[in-house]
Formats: C-alpha cells, structure tokens, sequence
C-alpha cells in the first residue's frame, strides 16, 4: 500500500496553500522527507521485511474497465527513488526567501511530485497518462511565473508542443484499449498481449514515439527544450531535465517497445538513427554555447538522446544502460543547473565570457564541480561512466555504426564540458572575488558527489535491481507468442 | 405529464406575479418550481412515463438530459438575478427560464417529431426574449433580431424535413418512420429529408457551416444569457438530435455516416483555429462552443450503446466549466470593462478563489485530466475510436492542441500583475455559485463513475 505516497504531496501541497505563511516551508520539508522516508523504506528486500507492499488495485471507473493500479519493480524503483530524492535537494537548493510568492511556489512543487510518483508506479495505461498530462499543468505556471523575462511565450510553446505529444499518445492508448478482449482493459498486462498486425503497430509506433520523442525530447522535436530549460527557475528546470524528461523515456520502455515489438523491428533504426543525430547534434551545439543554463540543456539533450537509443537497441545491456543512466542523469543535471545557479548568484552572470579565474578564490567549489563534470562525461569510478559504457555496449550489438557515433558524441562532451571549465574555472579573473561555496551549498553538492562516486565504484545492486525487470519487459517483446501475425 | 404540469405553473405563476407587490419574491417561487421539476424528473426514473398519447416518452435519456438542463436554466435563474439589464424584469426573466425548460423537456423526450418542433420552439422562443434583454442596447437587439430570424430559418428548414419524412414514410411518429426506412433502399425523398432536418439542427447545435450566428448572438446577448444559450441550449439541441438518430434515422446509418463526418471534421479544426484569432474573450468562448458542439457531433456519427452515455457525460462536463467560464467573464466584464485578455490582469491578486475557479474552467474546456472535461473527451474519443473513427478523432486531437493556447492566454493574464480590480467586490452568491461549479468539475474528473453507464 506504498504507492498511496503519491497522496502524500498532494496533501502537503494543499496544506502549504493554508498553513501561516511561515510554516509553508516546514510543510513542504516535511512531506518531501516523508516521501523519501516512505521510498527508502520500500526499497527491494527492505520492504518484504518490514512488511509493506507496493501493489494497489482499486475500483476507479469500471464500467470502462479502467482501475487503479499501481505497482512497483526494479525500474520503477530507480525513478521514484530519484523523484524523492531529488525534492529534498530542490527545495534545499531554493530557500522560500529567494522566490516570490513562496506559498504558490512551494505548493505547485508539491503538487508536480505527486503525478511524477504516479507515472512510475502506474500499471494501467489510463492512469499512466492521466499522471503524464497532469504532471505539465504545475511546471507550466512554475516556468510561467518564476521563469526569466520571456518566459510566457517560451512555457506556451513548451507547453502546446509536449500537450500535442501526449494526446496522441491518449490516442494511441485508447486505440490499444478498444483492441483488447471484452470486457476492455487498459492494464498493461492486457495491452503487452495483444496480438497486432504489423501495419497497426507501425501505426502506433509512430504514435507513441511521437509522444515520448516530444517529452524525451529527441531531435528534431527537442524546439522546446532549450528555451524552457533556460527560462525556468532553477527547481523548474531540476525537475524538468531532472525528472520529467524520464517519463518519456519510462514511456518507451513500458508501454512502446514491449507493446509493439515488430514496428520496433521495421522502424527502429529511423528512431535510433534521430537519437544518434540528436545525440551528435546537441553535443556540437553545445560546443558553441556560452550562456551555461543553455550549455546544459545542450548537453542533456545530448545524453538523453544516448539514452533513448539505448532503449531502442532493445537488447538487456542497453536497457541496464538506460535504466542506471535516467537515474545518473538525474542526479548530475540537477547538480550542473545549481552549480550554474550558484555562479550566477555569485556573479550576477552565466555568460561563458564573463567568467574566469573562478578556481582561484573558489576552491572547493572548483574540485566538486570538477567531479560532477567528470562524472558527466563518464569518467571510471564515476557513475557515468558504469551507464555510459553499458549504453555504448548495447549499441555496439545493435549496430556498429550506430556506437560509433555515439562514441563521437561522448567524446565531444568531453570537449564541451572541459572547454566550459577552462573558460570559467581557469584562466584571468575578469570580477571581483568572491566567497567559495557555502556549508549549505556544500551539502547539496556533497549528496550528489556522494551517489556519483557510490554508484560509480559499486554499481552491482543498482544494476541488479533493474536486471529482472528489464529481461521481463525485454522476454515480452522477444518472446514467440509476442510474434505477431 | 406532472412534470411539464408543474413546470407550467411554476412559470406562469411567475409571469403573473410581476405585475403584483410580490414581484420580489418571484425568483423564490421560480427556484421553488426548478426543485420541484427537478424532484418529479427523478421521482420519473425507470418509470417510462408515456405522455400525451406516447407522443412524448419519459424515458431515463430524457429525464437525464431535461435534469442537465434543468441545472443549466437554474444556474442561470441564479446568476441572471444579479444582472443590471434583468433588474426590470426580474419576475419574467424566471417565467420565461421555466418556459425555456418546458421546451427542453418537450425536446429531450418526443417521440413525435411535430412536439420536437415544438419543443423547439417553445425554447426558441424564451432564448430570443433573453438575448434581447438589454433592451437599449443595440447590439442586443442586434443580437435577438439576428437570432430571431436565423432560429425561424432554420427551423423551416426542419420543417420542410420533416414533411419529406412524412411524406415518405407516412407517419410523423419516430417508431413508425424507422422501419420505413429499414425496409428499403431510401429514397431520394428520405435522403432529401434527413439532409433537411439534420441542417435545420445543425442551426440549432451550431456546428459549422450552420455557425455563423453564433459569434454575434453569443457576443450581443448579457453574458449570463450567453452561457444559457451555450449550454443550455445546446445540450437540449444535441439531446434532440441524439433521439431522432437513435429512435428513428438509425437505420440510414451508412448514410449519415457520410453527412455527419465531414461536419464533425470543420467544426473541430475551423471552430479551434477560429477561436485563436479572437480577442473578444465572449467572442473565443462562442467559438470554443462550436468546437465543443464538434466534439458532441463526433459521438453521434456512429451511434452505438454507448453513445448516450458519453454525450451526457460530455454535456455535464461542457454545461459545468462553460457556465462557470461566462459566469466569471461577466464577472471581468463588469469590474475591468472589457472581456479582452488584458482585462483579466490581476483578477488573482485580489479574487485568489474566482481565478482559481477560472483556471479550472479553462483546463476542463481544454480537456486536461482531473478535471470533468478530459473524462468527458476521453468518453466520447473512445465511443469514436470504437467504431472506427479514427481519422476524426485525430482531427479532434490536433483541434485540441490548437485550443490549449486559446484558453490558457486568459489563464496566465488572471496571475499577471496589473489590472483595474482594487475594490472589486464579488457577491456571495456568485461566488459559492462559481465554487460549486468548480467542486463539481473537479469531482466529476476524480470520480467520473457517478455519472458513466447512466442510461446503458
């Protein structure tokens, strides 16, 4: 009965609206360490001893054959844990007192976790995407009010691009509803067995991949992704690059590749052959970027693309790849957007050409951001580095040219991240000195440092628990009575 | 018979008593007559009351479909009361709320096609009286002259249909026209016919390209009588148009096939793109309608056993976020002037509840999920989907898109700063009215059960 969390936020979210405005932080530290609490608690092994269970089912609209069920494995796992984890590094990382309206802020926040809790744990298609949409409304008024000047027109376009995503993806999901037997049914189960012909899954493949492609975003349906990333205030963009963005990929490995295995088969490459170009793409962009916010959105453009052609090499070193690197992702985002946030603050600019020298009054700083940069560019004993090269392993069995490219694309990450710290850490100090990071700083800084190098030196028991999962999700779409007619 | 008895007591009743003292108390008696009528119309349910000779049958579609638009003319007995141009005449504006619904029952329950002209007019009739309302004004009376005589058009166009049918099938009474059609390849006569009485409701649902009036109408009339004519109006016409397909065209079904679909397919791409270009923000809320009345088509293009279902549940959801959405423009028009998006800046600094009342109309009427309006796109997509409607509902999805940005401009104007609402006061009736409306959308989008396979 774990997966009730996601009333958890939604509950705080509404008390943050009505508590004295003093006690609204309190309220969302609160929640935001309970849900973690509540996640640690139900980790793999630790929940059958203490008791509890994920699996919900309950009665919601039967007439139409649509329950609620939500369950928990390996994967979903992973994104919920980031999900918890990273509320409590937001909210840390944005004190009440440096946002207007702090009540509203604190409360759309909460309010965003609860769908994205949701979407991990859903096991039937409606509710899937019911938590999918809903997850866009709070983020689009975060990024609409506490974003930068142009922020309006930038969350509209954001906003009516990844809308268009998921409505087809509404349609494909009601499209495999009215195949199923009757009575129908939108459980995942019910949809993985569908038997369905080839031309309707290239149909739905085009459909779902859309979607997810939109969300993800992947090149060329990533218009949106940049400007929205930039323009967002910071816990905006954390969760945006940070979680949001694992829905889709989450997406294609739940409900696209098992449901629709011999589309994946004819039309895979067109969809790895845009991963890999927006992969190559955003890395050379990147290189050319010298407003930092955008260089990272750049960049995750880039290793979100990697990711994304990881899933769709549907084979178990990629998904293991995959799977790890949604989570690295997560935590080494979140810790370049505060860093850039913390330059900014410091310097009143994230221009590339009006920062230098940082390394010499910043020590501390320097190091722990060399670590982060490195762990982003998948450097050995940084948890990177154990997802990248799964990822470029289960390339090379897809398609040698395919990890060729990818392997271009991590080398110019290199480049980019490396040119990024030449440029800012070293060289003439073009501003005044300024203080090194904070103790509270540091602490944000440190939990990431601390999962990067964990996960990096140790990352067996991440690996072995998306390992069942993946070969389950993988068996359906392999299996011989998944070969469909 | 009781019901349309009480109903016409109630509202002549009403008539009657504005020219007396008691004239204040009328809007009592009126909202007296609307529980009354509500309480007969599910005392009704399963009943099937045969009425006039069976000329109108009460069955649970109908009483569904009259207790919606009860919901809509009492909301607007409510809301209309605090309306400037109703102040004379507060006691008819009741009576002829109550005609109004006398009508939408007559047209919710025939079996007869000459009570659903009646019906028809009879709510006609009241709507015109109501659009008219601020008699000074001339884009009112602009407004109830255009509508007068678009309504007398279009129902001389369903008229002539229905002598057609009569003439081809000999009998005026649905359960006798069906099997007509059944037994033979229809006539030119029959096809003559159903094209003629599908454009004469065409008019009446405003789908294009029988929507022109609609802009001007919606925009001349007080905008509380333009959320009745959007709503209640509406649902009434599009219950009609369920019943004539379901008891009597339903066996030309290949044909109307053909003549619904490509209606259905204008109205939900034009009416969204359209809607964009509005800056009159009564204006987008007119086309939305139209796009809205797309949506509703969409079910009836292939009828099945679950059709009804879904056009309830689309109605409920439709009548409660675009009654809410007129209500609070008339609240914007009256305090910042204008019902452009600029004058909504602000309203959520002083008025936090009414812009969130706001913002939760807008997300119903785009169809974004907990809300009443996603459920009610969901039910009627998947009754599309099911008979293979794909094409249009992907029509519909890409007509959806479209509107998100429509309805979410005036959205971020209500949180934007600015604006001209210091000192605005908003009453406390209208405002648990817009709470109600907002609690029940809400509601109804966390718990669709209530109100699914209602009438299957």
């Amino acid at each position: 009965m774990l997966s009730f969390i996601i009333l958890l936020p939604l509950i705080a979210a509404l008390m943050v609206l009505v508590v004295p405005q003093g006690y609204c932080r309190r309220v969302s530290w609160v929640s935001a360490w309970m849900a973690l609490a509540l996640v640690v608690a139900g980790a793999p092994g630790l929940a059958e001893v203490l008791g509890l269970t994920w699996r919900a089912e309950l009665a919601w609209m039967d007439a139409l054959g649509v329950r609620i069920r939500l369950d928990n494995d390996g994967l979903s796992y992973l994104l919920v844990l980031l999900t918890a984890l990273l509320y409590p590094l937001s909210l840390w990382a944005v004190p009440a007192s440096s946002v207007r309206k702090p009540r509203l802020y604190d409360a759309l926040l909460l309010f965003t976790q609860a769908p994205l809790f949701g979407v991990f744990l859903a096991r039937d298609a409606l509710i899937f995407y019911i938590f999918y949409e809903l997850a866009l409304i709070p983020i689009f008024f975060l990024v609409a009010f506490w974003g930068t000047d142009p922020s309006r027109r930038i969350t509209m376009k954001f906003f009516i691009y990844t809308l268009a995503g998921s409505l087809f993806l509404f349609v494909a999901i009601l499209y495999l509803y009215l195949q199923t037997p009757q009575p129908h049914s939108f459980a995942f189960d019910t949809l993985y067995a569908l038997p369905l012909t080839a031309e309707q899954q290239a149909l739905l493949f085009a459909a779902l991949f859309f979607a997810f492609a939109v969300k993800i975003p992947i090149f060329p349906f990533h218009t949106w992704q940049p400007d929205t990333y930039t323009a967002a205030p910071l816990g905006g963009s954390i969760l945006l690059a940070g979680i949001m963005l694992k829905m889709g990929i989450y997406g294609l490995m739940r409900l696209a590749v098992p449901v629709i295995p011999s589309a994946l088969e004819h039309w895979g490459w067109l969809a790895m052959v845009l991963c890999i170009a927006g992969t190559l793409y955003g890395s050379l962009v990147a290189l050319r970027q010298t407003d930092l916010k955008r260089l990272v959105a750049y960049s995750s453009l880039a290793h979100v693309g990697l990711i994304a052609a990881g899933v769709l090499t549907a084979n178990s070193s990629g998904w293991q790849g995959a799977a790890l690197q949604m989570f690295n992702h997560g935590i080494i985002v979140f810790a370049l957007f505060f860093s850039v946030d913390l330059l900014e603050r410091r310097y009143g600019t994230r221009q590339l050409n009006q920062l230098g020298g940082v390394a010499a009054h910043m020590r501390h700083f320097s190091w722990m951001f060399a670590l982060v940069l490195l762990a982003s560019v998948g450097l050995p004993l940084t948890n990177g580095f154990v997802g990248e090269v799964l990822l470029l392993n289960g390339l090379f069995q897809y398609h040698t040219t395919a990890a060729v490219f990818a392997g271009l694309a991590v080398v110019l990450s290199v480049a980019y991240m490396l040119r990024w710290y030449r440029l800012v850490f070293f060289g003439a100090a073009h501003q005044e000195p300024k203080t090194d990071v904070r103790p509270a700083e540091a602490v944000a800084l440190s939990v990431c440092l601390v999962l990067i190098l964990v996960i990096g030196i140790y990352p067996l028991p991440w690996l072995q628990m998306t390992e069942q999962v993946t070969s389950q999700l993988l068996s359906i779409m392999h299996h011989p009575t998944a070969v469909k007619p | 018979m009781s019901v349309l008895l009480c109903l016409t007591l109630f509202g002549v009743l009403a008539m009657v008593g504005s020219g007396f003292r008691w004239a204040t108390l009328v809007p009592l008696l009126s909202g007296l007559g609307f529980v009354a009528t509500a309480v007969l119309l599910l005392y009704g349910w399963n009943s099937n009351e045969h009425v006039l000779n069976g000329m109108l049958v009460l069955d649970n579609a109908a009483l569904a479909f009259s207790l919606v638009v009860l919901l809509a003319c009492s909301v607007t007995a409510l809301a209309v009361q605090e309306l400037t141009a109703a102040q004379p005449f507060k006691a008819e504006v009741q009576a002829v709320l109550l005609f109004a619904l006398i009508g939408a029952v007559v047209m919710t329950s025939y079996t007869n096609l000459l009570l659903l002209f009646l019906g028809i007019e009879i709510m006609a009739l009241s709507s015109y009286v109501l659009t008219g309302l601020r008699k000074k004004d001339t884009l009112s009376n602009e407004a109830a002259l255009k509508y007068f005589l678009m309504g007398a058009f279009s129902t001389a166009v369903l008229l002539l249909g229905m002598a057609f049918l009569y003439g081809a099938s000999g009998s005026f009474e649905l359960a006798a026209i069906a099997p007509k059609l059944t037994m033979q390849q229809p006539s030119a006569l029959v096809l003559t016919g159903t094209v003629l009485m599908l454009s004469g409701m065409f008019f009446k649902v405003s789908v294009m390209p029988f929507q022109f009036w609609t802009p001007d109408v919606y925009q001349g009339a007080p905008t509380i009588v333009t959320g009745f004519l959007a709503t209640a109006g509406k649902i009434a016409a599009f219950a009609a148009l369920l019943r004539l397909i379901e008891k009597g065209l339903f066996p030309l079904s290949e044909q109307l096939e053909w003549m619904l679909a490509p209606v259905v397919a204008l109205t939900v791409v034009a009416g969204n793109l359209m809607a964009l270009w509005q800056k009159s923000q009564k204006r987008m809320l007119a086309f939305s309608s139209i796009a809205h009345a797309g949506y509703l088509l969409l079910a009836l293009v292939v009828v099945n056993e679950m059709t009804a279902d879904a056009v309830l549940f689309y109605s409920v959801a439709y009548l409660l976020a675009a009654f809410m959405a007129f209500v609070l423009l008339d609240l914007v028009e009256q305090h910042a002037g204008g019902d452009r998006v600029e004058h909504f800046n602000g309203m959520a600094k002083h008025h936090p509840l009414m812009a969130g009342a706001w913002t939760i109309a807008m997300l119903s009427l785009a169809g974004i999920p907990v809300t009443a309006g996603f459920m009610g796109k969901f039910y009627i997509f998947s009754t599309a989907l099911s008979e293979g409607q794909v094409l249009l509902v992907v029509l519909s999805v890409v007509g959806s898109i479209a509107s998100v940005y429509y309805y979410l401009r005036p959205v971020l104007a209500v949180f934007s700063d600015g604006g001209s609402w210091a000192g605005a006061r908003v009453s406390v009736a209208r405002k648990v009215m817009v709470v109600a409306l907002m609690f029940l959308t809400v509601f109804l989008g966390v718990v669709p059960s209530l109100l699914t396979d209602v009438l299957r």
